[in-house]
């Protein structure tokens, strides 16, 4: 429904998509930021 | 020794594995890529604008979703065996249904229907049905299930455009009613065993507990302590936005395809590549978490994600189709890294 409406919105998919790409770029930069466990501490 | 290799050889867990990776791949008329070759037969049909069908779309996922805990408790206390019977007669009755819906108020009950009992049971029940079988072995029975899963029904809407080209979408709906409770109840009712102690076995097929084996250490945490750290809501944001946008995408596959010049049989087929994609990065991502970290591969799988979105402006009949189709691949990280990144959310769940 999301791609619908908002394709509904701006007249296109090729738009919509547009828009959305906003969502993976934002999580993928927020990914780069977060700080991972030493691995030989929590592997079990 | 002799007996330890003939009691092994018979592990039911095996059967088990195949006859749910054939359940699991029943699930595909219930999915959203066996559902998008429907979409704009069914706006014709019915009447209806391409949002309002994508809403009722949207409310039968979110109703369906929203009964899937219950039927979890309801799978564990009758057993796999029966469950997945009476889920196989329930999805066939829910796809006779979608063979009969006339208007917005029925098709979002179809669609409840198809999206609770198919897409949410049934790969419940078929992934329940396994899961009592394996301890030790269960990451890498599920890897390769869950490959085997993705290339199978991948033909799902290759099989049902060819049955609404040859007859009308809803003659198709009934096809696929037929094949379900053809496949799934027989299945449910004759292979499937609960649990290993039912046929005198134990888990993995072991015979006796195996010496020196010491557990690992406990790393689970209580769901509080889970919910209060941010990598446990990059990975659920990561597993939210790739259902969210590749759902988005097969939804709409056919249309998008479609004003690209492509028929909806070379549409549908597109799907195979997809899946391709999917099953490749499937197989080798989990031996990539173990080199690169975790987030590093989130990323590279939000990027090409964006990379497919954008692709959309430029896909034309070609290589570019065939890339575009291609970029679905991000659907399988999540799945795919979540077992390998318990570095990241040790065992998280279940407490």
């Amino acid at each position: 429904m999301t791609l619908s409406l908002i394709r509904s919105w701006v007249g296109g998919y090729a738009e919509a998509a547009l828009l959305l790409t906003v969502i993976p770029v934002a999580i993928g930069a927020a990914a780069l930021t977060v700080s991972e466990p030493d691995r030989k501490e929590s592997i079990g | 020794m002799t007996q330890t290799t003939e009691t092994v050889r018979r592990f039911v867990g095996w059967r088990i594995v195949v006859l749910a990776t054939i359940t699991a791949a029943m699930t595909g008329p219930g999915q959203t890529i066996g559902v998008s070759v429907f979409v704009d037969p069914m706006i014709e049909t019915l009447h209806l604008t391409r949002s309002q069908v994508s809403t009722a779309y949207l409310i039968g996922t979110l109703l369906g979703a929203l009964a899937l805990p219950s039927v979890g408790k309801w799978v564990d206390r009758i057993g796999a065996r029966l469950a997945m019977t009476a889920v196989g007669t329930a999805f066939g009755v829910g796809l006779v249904v979608m063979s009969g819906v006339q208007g917005f108020v029925t098709l979002a009950i179809g669609f409840t229907l198809i999206r609770w009992l198919g897409q949410g049971s049934l790969s419940l029940v078929s992934t329940v049905a396994v899961t009592h079988w394996f301890e030790r072995r269960r990451g890498s029975v599920f890897g390769v299930m869950m490959t085997a899963v993705s290339a199978l029904m991948s033909t799902t809407p290759v099989l049902l455009n060819l049955a609404i080209e040859a007859y009308s979408w809803r003659t198709a709906w009934l096809l696929a009613a037929a094949a379900v409770c053809l496949v799934v109840i027989p299945i449910g009712w004759f292979g499937i065993v609960n649990r290993p102690a039912d046929v005198g076995q134990r888990t993995d097929g072991d015979v006796v507990l195996a010496a020196g084996v010491e557990p690992g250490p406990d790393l689970s945490q209580s769901r509080r302590e889970a919910i209060g750290e941010v990598r446990f809501w990059l990975l659920t944001a990561t597993v939210a936005t790739t259902a969210l946008l590749i759902t988005a995408l097969n939804f709409h596959q056919i249309s998008i395809l479609g004003e690209a010049g492509l028929s909806s049989t070379e549409a549908a087929t597109m799907f195979l590549p997809q899946v391709g994609g999917a099953i490749v990065v499937g197989l080798s991502v989990g031996a990539l978490a173990d080199r690169i970290p975790v987030r590093f591969l989130l990323a590279i799988a939000m990027t090409l994600m964006t990379a497919g979105l954008l692709m959309i402006n430029i896909v034309e009949p070609g290589w570019q189709v065939v890339l575009y189709a291609i970029s679905g691949w991000p659907t399988s990280v999540p799945s795919r890294v979540f077992p390998p990144s318990s570095e990241w959310e040790p065992r998280r769940s279940g407490r």
